[in-house]
């Protein structure tokens, strides 16, 4: 059906047209799509945190997984497709794989703040896991809020944490992604929003998803990408996941949004060593454990100075540091991440005999 | 498709333009006033929702219509709850854990137990059998005694 031209006139295939315009319609007009998890089983539920333990296909090593995500957006984008799933790859890898979903809070939830995160919700967590895989010792695997959360957690707990990963993890507060006079106007007080938290009390899921619009700019790449490649249906389909996920956002406690930008955009405590989390002082030169440092070259939300510093905290003697190619966001959509800590860990979990 | 695309084209043009469009929003959004701007927005929208909020608790106090505060308050009982079947849960396997403790070491002890009362038996049995064989040979003495006796006594009847 191709038409070819004799001048150099751009060639269009009318039944790739077709399908192409076609396709957009449909994402235009249809309903989000449903995301099916792999197979999975509630372990244990709390409030409206779940974890989910996720078998592997045929087991390879006896140190299990624990993924830790962002309290800033939904879990489900490491397990958004059955290709570019990161908790179907680590599966299929091999690995027993436990993920803390920390669902989205409500009002009764409004005073929740870190320290309740890490030591009520993400260290009762682990133990379940612990308990629940029978294993001596775990992997913790941190994204972005959830690798600060996993870092913090491995500097206080006893708990036997073997292996910890971090990806895309900001622990330096001093430099952020927005311009540097609302860095400035952040530690000295000028921007405040302590009374903005009390008066939510829950910061509205709109308000997290304007943050994120708007720390992206002119974000029109990837609706061009849609229509340049909107006669792929694979593309297509995973196009739609991941505009689904994006516009998903979550809510948040106002307590923890209001520690956060006081205790760590304005007084940057976490990389001082002056945070302290249920009254013990947050100290990361505790971490002893063999670590693997994530950072992607197309971060748009997390610089790689934030992540950095963590590599001279931790007193680790088996330490790595990877910047890999990719975006905040690709790394996990794409399920690439599962490939990057693949072989870093498994030359650190135990295998099975 | 065909090395013509058009849509590469505008592909290539909008990345251009989101580029630039973004560099240029980056540089005008670093500015004081702006952030003024935001912090007046910020206090203004607080002190609105914090009003809003007042006039809501008002509104329900006076015609006796529960709040999302006062479901927020009931369900935070709900999260208590959770935590303390949590914590007994956790009683429960350290007691479990407790009992497979003392089960297991009162099997082993139960097993040495038998081991020695085994041993014990094995002992008086041959305890039995060397009474026997002593008791044999007290017996076969005292015979032996005897027949010495006897014989002591014949020779001098002889000489007589």
């Amino acid at each position: 059906m191709a038409v070819k031209s004799l001048v150099n006139i751009p060639v269009l295939n009318l039944e790739s047209e077709k399908k192409r315009w076609d396709n957009v319609y449909k994402v235009l007009s249809e309903p989000k799509p449903d995301i099916e998890s792999t197979p999975r089983k509630a372990v244990w539920k709390k409030n409206k945190s779940v974890l989910w333990y996720h078998p592997a296909s045929k087991k390879k090593y006896k140190t299990p997984l624990f993924l830790v995500y962002s309290l800033l957006n939904k879990a489900y984008i490491l397990d958004i497709s059955e290709e570019g799933s990161v908790i179907g790859n680590l599966t299929k890898q091999g690995y027993d794989v436990y993920l803390l979903d920390w669902g989205s809070p409500g009002l009764e939830d409004k005073d929740l703040t870190l320290d309740n995160y890490i030591l009520d919700y993400l260290e009762v967590a682990v133990k379940r896991a612990l308990r629940h895989s029978g294993a001596g010792e775990i992997s913790l695997v941190g994204y972005c809020i959830g690798g600060m959360l996993s870092a913090i957690l491995t500097s206080l707990t006893d708990l036997p944490i073997k292996n910890l990963v971090l990806a895309a993890v900001p622990i330096d507060y001093s430099d952020a992604i927005v311009p540097g006079k609302w860095v400035k106007a952040l530690q000295n007080g000028t921007l405040n929003f302590d009374r903005f938290s009390d008066a939510y009390e829950v910061i509205p899921s709109e308000f997290l998803y304007a943050i994120f619009m708007g720390l992206q700019g002119f974000n029109i790449g990837p609706s061009i990408n849609l229509v340049t490649r909107a006669h792929n249906q694979k593309y297509v389909d995973k196009w739609r996941r991941m505009d689904k996920w994006m516009k998903d956002a979550v809510t948040f406690s106002g307590a923890a949004f209001k520690q956060m930008m006081n205790e760590l955009y304005k007084e940057n405590k976490l990389v001082k060593g002056e945070m302290k989390i249920g009254g013990r002082k947050v100290d990361l030169s505790t971490i002893a454990c063999s670590t693997l440092v994530i950072t992607s070259t197309r971060d748009e939300l997390v610089l790689e100075s934030q992540s950095l510093p963590i590599m001279d905290l931790i007193t680790s003697e088996d330490k790595t540091y990877e910047h890999v190619e990719a975006g905040h966001v690709s790394l996990c959509l794409t399920g690439q991440f599962a490939f990057a800590i693949d072989p870093w860990l498994s030359t650190r979990s135990t295998k099975m005999e | 498709m065909s090395e013509n695309n058009p849509y590469d084209s505008i592909k290539q043009v909008s990345e251009m333009w989101e580029k630039g469009l973004n560099g240029l929003l980056f540089q005008s959004l670093d500015s004081n006033p702006l952030i003024q701007m935001t912090k007046i927005g910020i206090e203004a929208n607080s002190r609105y929702i914090e009003m809003l909020k007042r006039n809501r608790e008002l509104m329900a106090n006076y015609m006796n219509l529960p709040t999302k505060n006062d479901i927020a308050n009931a369900v935070k009982q709900t999260i208590q709850a959770e935590e303390k079947i949590d914590i007994l849960e956790e009683q429960i396997w350290n007691l479990q854990e407790g009992f497979t403790l003392a089960t297991e070491a009162q099997n082993k002890m139960i097993g040495e137990l038998i081991d020695f009362t085994k041993h014990l038996h094995s002992e008086w049995q041959k305890a039995t059998q060397e009474l026997a064989q002593l008791t044999e040979m007290k017996k076969e003495l005292e015979e032996m005694k005897e027949l010495l006796q006897k014989e002591k006594k014949e020779p001098v009847m002889a000489a007589k």
